[in-house]
């Protein structure tokens, strides 16, 4: 029986979590197209001005301009 | 004893012989109503028809004030802008809110978990807070126009700050979520029996969608039209924050002529605004009064 060196299994280990990883998000983006376009359209106009507001008052407070 | 009990006992019998309990219940907010809303409303009413005369101090009814308000360019074009932009913001608003309102009603998922609390996140920022925000998110050199040149590597972003584009995108921002909470409402009124009685009898998407979705979404879509249109068409701070100088929206415009004094052309655009509002609220009201006698759109 021949054994495989540990480094060789661990790339492929490594390879078929990334396949799979992206077979599933592949999936994902299939099923979900609609949805997902839409919560990246929400991310970007509506966290995107708040998450500006968070760095803005906690930066000014320190007394930098970001 | 007996003699106290007795009036007790004709005081009962008259209170439930008349019946006042519910006239008592609604009393206190119709009292409030006519305290803080209609004398209020009536007094301004009253004095935009009315003018005084400076020589011997007699009042008589004239339009001299709505001629007044009339002649003024600016005035008749703030009107103008008003109706326009509100017009424009209540049209976007249902068709960025339409979409999304469609999705969370017939998705089941963590996506559609995260869009709807995206979706009404808005409800809980306020509006000066809000307009802050989109000031240094989409104006010049902003986060928005910094993420589009790092990404595309397109520097020509038209900052839509301070301007029209800019009240726009911060009245469907602050709208976002109660028209998405109205339309979704109406949505699941749409019982899913007729949808799954469509599709098995051979009805795509675009057939279920225009033949029983979009018909019996009417009056919700009549409803937040009208309520889109009354928040906006009286929307104060998003209009003064984000807007320009000139042509400004009929709020800011009302503040600004009030601090200088000219409380007739106030009063008279009060009118103006009370009569248009009064016309799209009784759209409002018609709705709901049809609504309630067929008892909801699918029993």
């Amino acid at each position: 029986m021949t054994s495989i060196p540990q480094e060789l299994r661990d790339r492929e280990l490594w390879s078929a979590f990334f396949t799979n990883t992206r077979r599933s998000y592949r999936f994902m983006m299939r099923q979900d197209w609609f949805g997902l376009s839409m919560l990246a359209l929400l991310i970007l106009f509506v966290v995107g001005p708040m998450v500006n507001v968070f760095i803005w008052a906690f930066t000014e407070r320190a007394g930098r301009y970001p | 004893m007996p003699v106290m009990s007795s009036i007790i006992g004709r005081v009962q019998f008259v209170w439930n012989k008349l019946n006042l309990t519910p006239y008592l219940l609604v009393a206190p907010p119709i009292l409030i109503m006519v305290l803080l809303i209609i004398y209020p409303a009536s007094l301004s009413i009253f004095d935009s028809f009315t003018v005084t005369d400076l020589e011997t101090g007699t009042a008589f009814v004239s339009l001299e004030n709505y001629y007044d308000f009339f002649e003024v360019p600016i005035a008749r074009q703030n009107l103008w802008y008003t109706i326009t932009t509100t017009l424009v913001t209540v049209f976007l608003m249902f068709v960025v809110c339409f979409p999304v309102s469609y999705y969370l009603r017939f998705s089941k998922g963590p996506v559609s978990n995260m869009v709807q609390v995206l979706a009404l996140f808005p409800m809980f920022v306020p509006a000066i807070i809000t307009s802050y925000a989109l000031i240094r998110y989409l104006g010049e050199r902003g986060w928005l126009d910094r993420i589009l040149q790092s990404a595309t590597g397109w520097g020509g972003f038209p900052a839509p700050y301070p301007g029209t584009e800019a009240i726009v995108i911060g009245l469907i921002w602050e709208g976002l979520p109660i028209t998405v909470l109205i339309l979704t409402a109406g949505l699941t009124q749409v019982s899913d029996g007729l949808i799954e009685s469509a599709r098995d009898v051979g009805a795509n998407w675009f057939q279920v969608f225009f033949t029983i979705i979009l018909p019996l979404m009417r009056r919700p879509v009549l409803i937040v039209l009208t309520l889109n249109f009354l928040s906006v068409f009286g929307a104060f701070t998003i209009p003064f924050v984000l807007g320009d100088a000139a042509p400004q929206m009929l709020g800011p415009y009302m503040a600004r002529l009030y601090t200088s004094s000219q409380v007739s052309k106030v009063q008279v655009m009060a009118v103006v605004m009370f009569i248009i509002s009064s016309a799209v609220g009784f759209l409002y009201v018609r709705a709901i009064v049809s609504e309630q006698r067929e008892g909801g759109l699918t029993s």
